[in-house]
């Protein structure tokens, strides 16, 4: 009995740590994509580069508010993936390292040097279409026409049937206030949103959640960043992705070398490699449809081309500042969040 | 309480019991980890560090300062065999001892560098060599090992339970450029919206612990009194809140009565547009509902996983009612049902409030069911996490969300300790009673007995779906069946899929089980056998372990332990500990309840004879209690299986758990995979509890959840 024990011990304590160590060099990643999404890419650089790397995954605020806390030491190296948002702000906080990659000139022209301090501090590394996807098998069910356009949404057919994230907890959200704020002006956006506030069934914690509400069936129509519907959609749900007609915003993921990183050298690659049409496939072979920003990298199919929706001309560096932000958030918390449904 | 003979006895004792020799093993200790374990925390891990990395890292390396450590210890040694008188040297070691401790920490602090493996043994060391002295000093009547235990016990407490806690009220207190800031917490929880969680929380926490009560109370009714076969499908049910993490209830409501869950399904398919019973062309008289997200299904999922609870609770207090005061009012001619009102209840009364308030701090705490059934409902433990995970990040709201939990969970658990634990209605007066047990009026038990089918049934549906859950493909759009969620899950190799975290969380609760149920049954004897100045500061730090909700121990530990001097985050090592303060409950009451069964005469017998408490303990009361441990070792290892609510804030990728997997699953919409490791965990757990009660006796696990 004993000895069976202890043979249970040591195998349990064999399995815990064994782990390949030996390798060229080390390289933190603080990631804000799907942990999937951060995994894959990290897989590729380490063998790629025989680096070994190590990955921290947390939304981009929180990952922000990480980096600005270890400023005076930092830990990590670069940052991958997140709403541009936090980027741009650690930017202008002069917490990232300022870096002109090689590879940027295979980049579009907008992602090269997207961040409100423009000293090429983050590149964007992809994109991402603000839309709606709707689940074609209710809809059939419920009888009701296919909604084609952000006007339509606030017919009175729709009415609990929409879920959106909450401005107040999701960047998502908030790029879709200021896709409609950009669209409309301030003042006809708020009317607007107020009517959109009617139809909402749910306002969700997380960005995502509409979209997999949607996949599922609970609820008709989610709104979201589309790669994400494109996931559930390739998974076998009966949902269709919606580039609403008047235009539509997007997000820059973000990618950044944090000031003082300790790994500089790595950091760099990882960079070139982000950038590079191999690195920016990576996340498709995982079912991750962002829309690379290398201009020669294969656009999955699933994803939304950037060249065939119309976009709206979103205006990163305005309304990407903290106080922009806060006016749009407080104003929505106050003017709309508690009008009765 | 303390017999007064105890104390006497050990004053006999010699008080200067500890000789030289145990000193120079200590310093030999703090030595041998000086020269070969890094000083330094390695960034990267111990196991995950360079040769060079892990040479940088020993103290002796690089800092000259660190080179007075080994001298420091080594002055030891002339003292230990010096003549000095006893009492003086003990003066000696506790004040060059805490001089060495204070200085240790007041370097990391200083240098804001954190602490590696050899600085936690050479602390640990001076803090044996610390007990020795105040036990030297006439401590604990100069018994060593209990004074170690002691000083064992409070370091514990202050390391991971009070300094912890304390981080929250910095963070509340203090506003981020450093200056005190009394009005933060208010201006926090004055602001939008957080009235509202609170008396959500409230709200939710009142109804659920009011109906598990009554559930829980016709369970146990049922179970002792009934005469049908079906009571003994109810004493069965015991198992289940055991071996369910506690968010798998609320994911199977989703399959069952979400929008697109079973029930809807078949409505739908029945009364719904073009439905079965619908002419062709008329409208439905069926509209699919999402009524399962919100208060409803919290409510719904938290009544179904906590009524068991209860439900064990109030039928420990029924078997304990003597069957012969029944008895007596109805040979008075009283009904069966005037006696269950007027004589059974009144008397398990005290059982019934400690059910309501047991409910009530368990729904407070809970944070799997909020999270996954949540909706637009909004409870403090959601709250919490989402500052914190969320898409703002904010520490301040976080802590002031947590305070409010901590005190009302801590004031419930008062009330509960204080007014209800005291009252003892319990009619066993040691003699042998006798007398039947009074059946349930006719038509209650014909009443309970459709209840209660009906509440297994449904029961049965839940966890049915689960099983079946992880072999369709998509529960709600295509239920063909399927293998794949498994084999994603199981076949592609040990490190890919579910393996690692299954894996991660084996290891940790087996690490975290050993430890846990000593630190709780030494907690226990400290609690019920000693008397000593600061034992008041040990019931306090007891109370705070047994109160405090998850998600405020994951909060204040990421507080604490991610900066110098003590740096723990994204280790293996804070998982590990916080599963184990989250079971140490369990090693607490487990050694209380066992240990207040055993007379003291045993240990005054070994004590007259000259054994040192060390001695006794080890082979009078080890073998007494050697079941309680056994017991709680099990209970704790798989509580630590289950839990979620503060390992989801500590967890990262590599130290994922099996909870926080299959969480993250439900995040990203992976509700099939969720399900197929959720049923995995079941059965396992499941397994596990049926194999230690073959061993360890049924009664046993039973008792354990009764005391929860």
């Amino acid at each position: 009995m004993k000895r069976c024990i202890n043979a249970v011990l040591v195998v349990f304590i064999v399995l815990m740590f064994s782990s390949p160590v030996w390798a060229k060099g080390r390289l933190v990643v603080y990631c804000s994509n799907e942990a999937f999404a951060c995994q894959a890419v990290a897989d590729a650089f380490s063998k790629k580069y025989d680096v070994k790397v190590q990955m921290t995954r947390a939304g981009s605020g929180s990952t922000y508010a990480k980096i600005l806390a270890e400023k005076d030491k930092p830990k990590g190296d670069v940052w991958y993936a997140g709403t541009l948002d936090p980027h741009s702000q650690a930017g202008v906080n002069n917490l990232l390292e300022s870096y002109k990659s090689e590879m940027l000139k295979e980049v579009g022209e907008r992602f090269r040097n997207p961040a409100t301090s423009k000293k090429n501090h983050s590149a964007g590394v992809y994109a991402g279409v603000l839309g709606y996807s709707v689940n074609m098998d209710l809809l059939k069910e419920k009888k009701l026409p296919e909604p084609k356009s952000w006007a339509d949404l606030t017919k009175p057919e729709y009415k609990g049937l929409i879920q959106l994230a909450s401005p107040q907890s999701s960047g998502t959200a908030y790029t879709t206030l200021a896709t409609i704020v950009q669209l409309w002006g301030e003042e006809k956006a708020f009317e607007y949103l107020a009517k959109l506030h009617k139809n909402i069934g749910q306002y969700t914690k997380s960005g995502s959640a509409p979209g997999k509400a949607a996949a599922r069936g609970e609820t008709l129509i989610g709104i979201g960043f589309l790669h994400d519907h494109a996931l559930q959609k390739v998974n076998g749900f009966p949902l269709e992705l919606v580039v609403p007609a008047e235009g539509t915003g997007y997000e820059i993921g973000g990618l950044s070398i944090i000031k003082g990183a300790r790994n500089m050298e790595n950091a760099k690659k990882f960079i070139d490699f982000m950038l590079s049409k191999e690195g920016q496939e990576v996340p498709q072979k995982v079912k991750m449809f962002q829309v690379p920003t290398n201009i020669n990298a294969n656009v999955p199919k699933e994803a939304i081309r950037l060249d065939q929706v119309k976009l709206i001309d979103y205006d990163f560096v305005k309304y990407g500042t903290e106080e922009m932000r806060s006016k749009l958030i407080d104003r929505w918390a106050k003017e709309i969040k508690p009008l009765p449904r | 309480m303390l017999p007064s003979s105890l104390n006497n006895v050990s004053a006999k004792t010699d008080p200067g019991e500890t000789k030289p020799l145990t000193i120079l093993i200590w310093i030999i200790a703090g030595f041998g980890a000086y020269w070969f374990l890094p000083w330094f925390a390695l960034e990267y891990g111990l196991f995950d560090a360079t040769i060079e990395e892990y040479l940088a890292s020993l103290g002796w390396k690089t800092r000259t300062l660190t080179l007075t450590v080994p001298v420091f210890l080594a002055l030891f040694i002339p003292i230990a065999w010096s003549n000095i008188p006893q009492k003086r040297l003990g003066w000696v070691y506790t004040l060059y001892t805490s001089a060495g401790i204070g200085l240790i920490f007041f370097d990391f602090i200083h240098t804001q560098n954190s602490m590696g493996f050899s600085a936690a043994v050479v602390v640990m060391a001076l803090a044996a060599i610390f007990a020795i002295g105040i036990s030297k000093i006439g401590f604990q009547r100069g018994d060593s090992f209990i004074s170690g235990a002691v000083v064992f016990v409070i370091f514990m407490v202050l390391v991971f339970i009070f300094y912890p806690v304390t981080k929250i009220f910095y963070q509340v207190l203090v506003s981020r450029d450093g200056s005190f800031a009394p009005f933060q917490f208010f201006r926090i929880i004055t602001s939008f919206g957080v009235d509202r969680v609170v008396f959500n929380t409230l709200f939710l926490a009142i109804s659920v612990g009011a109906t598990t009560t009554l559930f829980g109370l016709i369970f146990a009714l049922y179970a002792v009194r009934a005469t049908t076969r079906l009571r003994y499908a109810v004493r069965v049910l015991y198992i289940l809140p055991i071996i369910t993490p506690p968010f798998v209830v609320g994911m199977s409501l989703i399959l069952l009565f979400g929008r697109a869950g079973l029930v809807n399904d078949t409505l739908m398919f029945l009364f719904g547009n073009s439905g079965f019973f619908i002419p062709a062309g008329a409208e439905g008289i069926f509209e699919r509902s999402g009524y399962i997200y919100g208060f409803t299904g919290i409510f719904l999922a938290q009544t179904l996983s906590l009524t068991p609870v209860s439900y064990m609770l109030l039928s420990g207090m029924i078997s304990t009612v003597n069957p012969s005061m029944e008895e007596a009012s109805l040979t008075m001619r009283a009904s069966r049902w005037l006696t269950l009102r007027n004589v059974t209840l009144p008397l398990i009364r005290p059982g019934i409030a400690n059910a309501f308030l047991l409910g009530m701090i368990s729904s407070a705490a809970d944070f799997g069911n909020p999270l996954v059934l949540g909706g637009e409902y909004d409870v403090l433990s959601t709250e919490i996490y989402f500052s914190i995970a969320g898409a703002q990040l904010d520490f301040g709201k976080a802590s002031a969300l947590g305070l409010i939990l901590l005190f009302l969970s801590l004031i419930v658990f008062v009330i509960q300790k204080k007014w209800v634990g005291q009252t003892s209605y319990v009619t066993v007066t040691g003699i042998q009673t006798a007398g039947n047990v009074t059946p349930l009026p006719k038509g209650m038990q014909r009443l309970f007995t459709v209840f209660i089918s009906v509440w297994l049934v449904l029961v049965g549906a839940l966890y049915l779906s689960i099983f079946l859950g992880g072999f369709v493909k998509q529960w709600g759009a295509d239920y063909t069946l399927t293998i794949a969620h498994h084999r994603e899950l199981w076949m592609h190799g040990v490190s890919s899929g579910g393996w690692p975290s299954l894996k991660n969380s084996l290891g940790y609760s087996f690490i975290a089980a050993p430890f846990t149920t000593m630190i709780g049954v030494l907690i226990a004897y400290i609690i019920t056998r000693k008397q000593f100045w600061g034992r008041g500061f040990i019931d306090f730090g007891t109370v705070l372990i047994f109160a405090i909700p998850g998600t405020v121990i994951g909060v204040a530990y990421i507080l604490a332990f991610n900066t110098p001097p003590v740096e723990l985050t994204g280790t293996a090592i804070i998982l590990i500990i916080t599963m184990a303060i989250r079971a140490m409950p369990v090693g607490i009451r487990g050694g209380m309840s066992a240990l207040s069964q055993i007379s003291t005469s045993l240990e005054e017998a070994s004590l007259l004879q000259r054994a040192g408490s060390l001695k006794t303990i080890r082979s009078v009361l080890l073998p007494i209690l050697r079941p309680t441990i056994i017991s709680s070792m099990a209970y704790s290892f798989i509580r630590s299986m289950t839990t979620v609510s503060a390992v989801i804030f500590l967890a990262t990728a590599g130290t994922n758990v099996a909870t926080t997997y299959i969480l993250s699953r439900v995040e990203s919409g992976d509700t099939g995979v969720a399900v197929a490791y959720g049923s995995v965990l079941i059965f396992t757990m499941l397994c596990f509890t049926l194999l230690v009660q073959v061993f360890a006796g049924r009664s046993r696990i039973e008792k354990q959840v009764k005391t929860k």
